[in-house]
């Protein structure tokens, strides 16, 4: 186990939350479509 | 002449209302006097998340992370690091301002759906956190603030008249501090973002920076209101965190009316009436509390000030 589930899940939500905030158009998205 | 006497009848019925508050102290009975104590406090978070949601129109869903911010930037120094009240008091609201900073400058790269979405994650986040280093905030089961440390410049906050006069100081701050910005042109702008956001920007104003600071301070008030909670109450939890307590002042304001300065209030009291009341009658107190919030949503939806200063009273602020 390299993390703890609690850790894992911080990461993932902080992930995801990035996501929508530096790419709003998706991860494969492309700006302007 | 016309705004004028507007102004002052707005500022009459808010110090009023302080008033009111302040001389029910003597004469409620000791329950309903903590409650109160309690409610007066909520309300602060409430408000706070009014200047957010009720001004500007940003509706967050994650203003439990400022409210853990500051009570968990108050009860940690107090707890690990031994500082007084006074101090640590500063700690919550320093913390709870650099959470807003750092939350908004992220959070308002976005719009819309995306913002609710993204502060939900983050308070989540936080939540997380807080459980996470469960050696230090002692997690769900929280830890109790030694009766000791509740002393602020000599006042024994464990009391329960001090603890309703600290409760009481600091709602009347928050009541002037909201009624001052919303009456001033910050305010203006804030409210103009709420209606046109475009035509605002056309105007020539800065919407992001006003954004900004709507997050900032609102969160800043949120958790002043967490770091006192902490206080007046003795007890830190990561319950305070949770989800549950971003969705509470989003009711609060709804019920009491968005974009009023006594609609927090009013909604916080009603909330918490409501439900310590159908509890006594039956365990389905839930069914209650949200029938009654259906039917105010229907017949009601500006909220109860709201509908007050759509009925009758048109100069509410």
């Amino acid at each position: 186990v390299f993390f703890t589930p609690t850790l894992a899940k911080i990461i993932a939500t902080l992930g995801v939350a990035f996501v929508l905030i530096f790419r709003p158009q998706g991860l494969f998205g492309r700006k302007g479509l | 002449m016309f705004l004028g006497s507007n102004l002052r009848k707005s500022w009459t019925l808010h110090i009023g209302v302080i008033i009111l508050l302040f001389a029910l102290q003597f004469i409620l009975p000791a329950y309903h006097h903590g409650n109160l104590a309690r409610i007066m406090v909520l309300a602060c978070y409430a408000m706070g998340y009014n200047i957010l949601f009720g001004y500007t129109g940003l509706l967050s869903l994650g203003h439990a992370l400022f409210f853990a911010a500051g009570m968990y930037g108050m009860s940690l120094t107090v707890q690990h690091l031994g500082w007084s009240a006074g101090p640590a008091l500063l700690a919550g609201l320093v913390a709870g301002f650099a959470v807003a900073l750092a939350i908004g400058l992220l959070a308002l790269r976005t719009a819309g759906v995306a913002f609710m979405i993204v502060t939900l994650m983050f308070a989540q986040a936080g939540y997380l956190a807080a459980l996470y280093f469960g050696e230090y905030t002692r997690g769900d089961e929280g830890f109790v603030i030694q009766q000791s440390f509740r002393q602020l410049a000599g006042v024994n906050l464990a009391d329960p008249t001090n603890r309703y006069f600290a409760a009481l100081a600091l709602f009347a701050i928050c009541v002037v501090v909201s009624l001052r910005v919303v009456q001033a042109g910050f305010g203006r702008v804030l409210v103009a973002i709420r209606e046109n956001e475009e035509r605002t920007r056309m105007l020539g104003y800065d919407i992001h920076r006003h954004k900004l600071a709507a997050v900032v301070l609102s969160g800043t008030m949120s958790a002043a209101a967490g770091a006192a909670y902490g206080l007046l109450f003795g007890y830190a939890g990561a319950t305070f965190a949770s989800v549950q307590y971003s969705i509470f002042p989003l009711l609060w304001v709804l019920l009491g009316g968005a974009g009023t300065i006594l609609g927090p209030f009013v909604g916080t009291l009603f909330m918490f009436y409501l439900i310590d009341l159908s509890s006594e009658l039956t365990t389905a107190y839930m069914l209650i509390a949200g029938f009654a919030l259906v039917m105010l949503t229907l017949f009601a939806p500006q909220g109860l000030v709201g509908e007050l200063r759509r009925r009758a009273l048109r100069w509410l602020p």
